[in-house]
């Protein structure tokens, strides 16, 4: 009994140890070939998710949206973000600020300055604003390269290039995101605008947009929930830009003299 | 203070040279930050000029010397020695730049040199001497070679760094062997003339202080001590001088070798139009490039690509080549660095200047090599270079690059500016372009935070209405003309719910390239809200916020 635990151990520790050693060199192809994992002795779960958890951990999400989204987002997913371009690099960032690359496909209006408020790290952006009749090529080379791709309306993609691509994000455990509808997408998030804070009468600001997101989607996804946010969300690991002024102004005040 | 035994150095019969000794030639230009920033700033040679670092003189002209200005001097005591004094900004890049041609006219005479400092080269004297026939002659050959490239120098030859140094400025050959006794009368302040920077000639300066203060006045009698003495007493530094002053070098000159520059012209005749026929000429000095980087097993972390069209004007961009992942640099990847490059600048000419075709023909272009260095040897990023997902991103946005063109594939960075637009710089993945403005500056009137997360790639022209149905404007004060109600786009309107504005902003008045305008934020009543100016007498949307 002890020798087979001590197998077990000494796979698994030679399994992170390449795994780590193929993150590094990019050498990476996500899924093992399935004959291979031959386990000396049956495991209790099928042994695909427990390769795909453990060689390529979910891509982590904003904690507004874990209510949504579980703990993060599935490597090989395809999300579709509907009504808001926002919520969408909110989407992005977490992964960005943690050494991710996101490739924007075919969405040349995207604010790249309320990407950068939003915490995605431009330097590990790259942008191809007008793809041209080559989309389906860029997309799919891009995502055999980032970790998330965010494909915009620009890209004129056929369903049948879609359901090649929501294939190649599976099989190369990227990440999908549209901001137009996409449809076999695993899960789509609707935004509807409740309202604006900050601006009035010609005073104040735009300052926050509350926004009520809905879930919908396939599988465990499908059953449905909705959440009232407020964005901009907080950039990771940052304060959030609507309040930041105001606690910022009240808490610098100090008694002196 | 002739007390001192000064001839205490052993003075063999047969002059004998330690083992640590190289001949050495110094060659040096007088004054040399003075004579490069005249040389700048067209200063004519018989006016007195002096360089200064806002502080006191750096370095002073013959000219000046002789009207009483000296180094180190305030500058207001500079102009009360001599009022017609020019004073020159320092500029260490401009001193080191302007000296490249003097180090290369030196290079002609002899192979491997070594730049001290701007002003003052070392060449190790054995092997040249010998090919020129004598010293003298050597010397003499260096510095008609840095006349020629119109400047005086001086030139000394002697054992040792030291030596070399003070037999260059008395413009002396110092025979072999004799570098202690030629040493031995000068003052002990002599030593700063071997000091190489700022540093290290405030120590030494230290060093002097101590030693004329402790007595001992000439380098003949520093060098008498017994060495292990001195070190245990003055430390390193005096361990250091100690060696110099008895003619010996602490280290022999690290010589520079000239690298040839790697590069691949060619002529283009008749001068090519066309991209494909420029490409095809492209094709051909990348091999020539990459045979080149081959032959040297060297490689390059930058490609810079010049074509120069008929009317003169150079296009040039310089390419990273240290991205590209795996693979390396082969001949057909610069191929298509040029053909990206071309393809942008072919294109533009023939979309700008349709009546003047010629304008675009290219008549020489060249690829060279930047920053090579053996292959194998590339220095990694200063965090641990490209990790595995910056290899995989990068092999990625080539081949991206590859299907679409250079221009395709962007890479954003911020930048200063107050616009959503300005605020953002786009440059072809691949490409060392420069964000124009820094962004860490405080930009007043910048539009505040949450950005508008939808920038339009043209801004729509939009109607503006107040509650009247009238159209609203802004006037020369910057007031509103009615409370904005409705905006009108070409194929539909929609109500204002709340707004906020207008923010003025006139930018570069003064210059040709200013522009004025007001940024009105609007909330909708389908619950969008958009960011609206107005720009020279009209409304356009030029962002959502959504």
């Amino acid at each position: 009994m002890t020798t087979t635990a001590h197998a077990r151990e000494r796979e698994a520790r030679a399994r992170a140890v390449l795994a780590r050693v193929e993150q590094r060199t990019g050498a990476r192809s996500l899924v093992a070939p399935v004959g291979t994992v031959a386990s000396p002795v049956p495991e209790p779960e099928p042994a695909r998710p427990v390769l795909t958890d453990l060689e390529r951990p979910p891509l982590p999400v904003p904690p507004e949206l874990e209510r949504l989204l579980g703990a993060g987002l599935r490597r090989g997913a395809t999300v579709a973000v509907l009504g808001s371009t926002s919520l969408a690099l909110a989407l992005l960032a977490p992964a960005s600020v943690r050494g991710s690359w996101v490739g924007v496909v075919g969405q040349p209006s995207i604010g790249l300055v309320a990407a950068a408020q939003a915490g995605v790290v431009l330097d590990r952006v790259a942008l191809v604003p007008e793809p041209g009749p080559d989309a389906p090529g860029v997309v799919a080379a891009l995502l055999d390269g980032m970790d998330m791709v965010l494909v915009g309306p620009r890209s004129g993609l056929t369903d049948a290039d879609r359901r090649r691509l929501v294939a190649r994000a599976r099989e190369r455990g990227s990440v999908l995101v549209s901001t137009a509808p996409w449809p076999g997408a695993g899960l789509v998030l609707g935004v509807r605008t409740l309202g604006w804070t900050g601006a009035g009468e010609g005073d104040g600001r735009l300052l926050s947009l509350d926004v009520r997101v809905t879930r919908s989607g396939r599988g465990a996804a499908g059953a449905p929930l909705a959440v009232e946010l407020t964005l901009p969300l907080a950039a990771p690991g940052r304060t959030p830009v609507s309040d930041g002024g105001k606690t910022a102004g009240t808490s610098t005040l100090r008694l002196v003299g | 203070m002739s007390a001192v035994p000064t001839p205490a150095v052993p003075t063999p019969a047969v002059p004998t040279r330690s083992a640590v000794t190289t001949r050495t030639a110094v060659l040096w230009v007088p004054d040399w930050p003075v004579v490069a920033a005249m040389r700048a700033g067209e200063v004519a040679s018989h006016e007195p000029a002096a360089v200064h670092d806002g502080r006191r003189l750096l370095a002073v002209s013959a000219v000046a010397r002789a009207a009483g200005v000296r180094r180190g001097m305030r500058r207001r005591t500079a102009q009360g020695v001599c009022p017609e004094l020019v004073l020159l900004g320092a500029d260490e890049a401009r001193d080191a730049v302007a000296f490249e041609t003097v180090a290369q006219a030196a290079e002609h005479v002899v192979p491997g040199i070594e730049v001290v400092r701007p002003g003052l080269l070392l060449v190790p004297a054995d092997g040249a001497a010998r090919y020129h026939g004598s010293t003298e002659a050597f010397a003499e050959a260096l510095t008609d070679a840095v006349v020629r490239v119109g400047h005086e120098s001086q030139v000394g030859v002697a054992d040792g760094l030291l030596a070399a140094l003070l037999a260059a400025r008395a413009h002396a050959v110092v025979p072999p062997g004799t570098s202690a006794q030629f040493l031995a009368p000068y003052p002990v302040a002599a030593l700063g003339h071997a000091a190489a920077d700022e540093r290290s000639r405030t120590a030494t300066r230290t060093l002097v202080d101590l030693l004329v203060r402790l007595g001992i006045t000439t380098l003949g009698a520093f060098a008498a001590l017994p060495a292990g003495d001195v070190e245990a007493r003055f430390g390193e530094l005096g361990a250091w001088a100690h060696r110099l002053v008895r003619g010996q070098d602490p280290r022999p000159p690290v010589r520079r070798r000239p690298t040839p520059d790697l590069e691949a012209v060619c002529e283009l005749d008749p001068p090519a139009t066309r991209l494909d026929v420029a490409t095809f000429a492209g094709r051909r000095i990348a091999e020539d490039l990459h045979a080149q980087l081959l032959a040297r097993s060297a490689t390059c972390a930058r490609l810079e690509v010049v074509a120069l069209t008929e009317h003169g004007t150079e296009l040039s961009r310089t390419w990273r080549t240290d991205l590209g992942g795996l693979g390396g640099l082969t001949a057909a990847r610069i191929t298509d660095r040029i053909r990206w490059q071309l393809e942008g600048w072919l294109d533009r000419a023939a979309g700008t200047d349709q009546g003047d075709p010629e304008r675009g023909a290219v008549v020489r272009l060249a690829v060279r090599a930047r920053e090579v260095s053996a292959a194998g040897a590339e220095q990694g990023g200063l965090w641990g270079g490209a990790s595995g997902a910056d290899v995989r991103a990068h092999r990625a946005l080539d081949r991206v690059q590859g299907l679409l063109g250079a221009h395709a594939v962007l890479t954003p960075a911020l930048q200063g500016g107050r616009d959503v637009r300005e605020q953002v710089h786009l440059a072809p993945w691949g490409t060392s372009e420069r964000a124009e403005r820094p962004a860490d500056r405080p930009w007043p009137g910048r539009l505040p935070a949450p950005a508008p997360a939808t920038v339009l790639p043209a801004p729509e022209p939009v109607t503006v209405l107040d509650a009247a149905g009238r159209a609203v404007v802004i006037d020369a004060r910057w007031t509103l003309s009615a409370a904005p109600a409705w905006v009108r786009w070409a194929a539909r309107e929609a109500r204002i719910v709340a707004w906020a504005g207008p923010w003025p902003l006139a930018e570069r008045w003064w210059a040709p390239d200013g522009h004025a305008k007001a940024h009105v934020q609007a909330v909708l009543d389908d619950g969008g809200a958009v960011l609206l100016a107005w720009v020279a007498g009209g409304w356009v949307c030029e962002a959502r916020y959504d």
